[in-house]
């Protein structure tokens, strides 16, 4: 499941909280709200390219391959800023930032298997 | 339907619901059968936001500990790591609270999550509560509830580095050159 989904949220409740959960999942839909360090690196990246590329001729090349690159080291950058939650195989989950390791499992006396169930 | 894994801990709903002490009964017991190999497995715990000292003044914005947005981009301590929970559920799970009502993010890597779970840190103002709540804000709960559930950490990282199966399948011929090479010099 990715991206924002509605969760609980009562028709009373609709109209006042729309617009701020428009802007949340127009954030998330960016990006910015997941955004690491490098991950801004995406839009800025993306931006270069688009400019870059604009040139012709050798110079359009040169800036082709410079934008190639630049596009390269923000995906470098993203792999990497991603790396918060490394699943370890296992039913093992190495949370990089809080250093400790989740069990995948986050319900394990349950005899239910339920994805998304929450009460 | 699964098997579910009780340890022979009675007390826990189908759903996997338990209250406090039976919750903390089945902990020992998952770490007494060294589950996957560990033994020290710990609920996650709720420390202080603001890294210093408690406050259970209710907040919307994350700034105290009985709050919404604990942490959550944003927030009065965005990035806070000292409520592990509030971290998991506000920042892996880009999940928001909205006075009272929840924009789910998504579930990572996680299967099988539930809406309510217990920390290991008990409320500070009243003993027979204990800290978190997961959908409803961070919040104290009394013990005596049945139907919060446990999710399970330990601290740092898996132990060993497992050598990849290629070194593996490398090795007999690594060790016929070897021998190779000692039949032509000798």
């Amino acid at each position: 499941m990715g991206g924002s989904s509605l969760g609980v949220l009562t028709a009373s409740r609709l109209s006042r909280n729309t617009a701020a959960i428009g802007f949340d999942m127009r954030l998330t839909a960016l990006g910015r709200e997941n955004l690491k360090e490098g991950q801004a690196g995406v839009y800025l990246g993306g931006c270069l390219m688009l400019h870059i590329t604009k040139g012709k001729g050798d110079r359009g090349m040169k800036s082709r391959m410079v934008g190639l690159a630049v596009a390269a080291l923000v995906l470098a950058m993203v792999g990497t800023s991603q790396a918060v939650l490394i699943d370890r195989g296992g039913g093992l989950i190495y949370d990089t930032v809080l250093n400790i390791t989740w069990l995948q499992d986050a319900s394990l006396a349950s005899s239910e298997n339920l994805w998304n169930k929450r009460h | 339907m699964r098997h579910r894994k009780t340890f022979g801990i009675s007390g826990i709903s189908s759903d996997g619901g338990m209250n406090w002490a039976t919750t903390e009964a089945w902990l020992s017991a998952l770490n007494a059968a060294n589950y996957l190999g560990y033994s020290d497995w710990r609920l996650p715990h709720t420390l202080p936001v603001n890294g210093t000292a408690y406050n259970y003044n209710m907040s919307l914005d994350g700034s105290t500990d009985w709050a919404e947005n604990i942490s959550a981009p944003g927030s009065a301590y965005p990035g806070a790591t000292g409520s592990e929970m509030a971290y998991m559920f506000y920042n892996n799970l880009h999940s928001r609270m909205w006075v009272g009502y929840y924009v789910h993010g998504d579930d990572g890597p996680f299967e099988n999550i539930r809406w309510y779970y217990w920390s290991e840190t008990p409320y500070g103002l009243d003993p027979d509560n204990a800290m978190w709540g997961f959908g409803s804000g961070q919040s104290a709960v009394p013990k005596y509830r049945n139907d919060f559930h446990a999710w399970v950490v330990f601290d740092g990282d898996v132990g060993t580095v497992p050598i990849p199966g290629a070194v593996w399948l490398l090795s007999p011929g690594l060790i016929g050159l070897l021998g190779l090479k000692r039949k032509i010099l000798g």
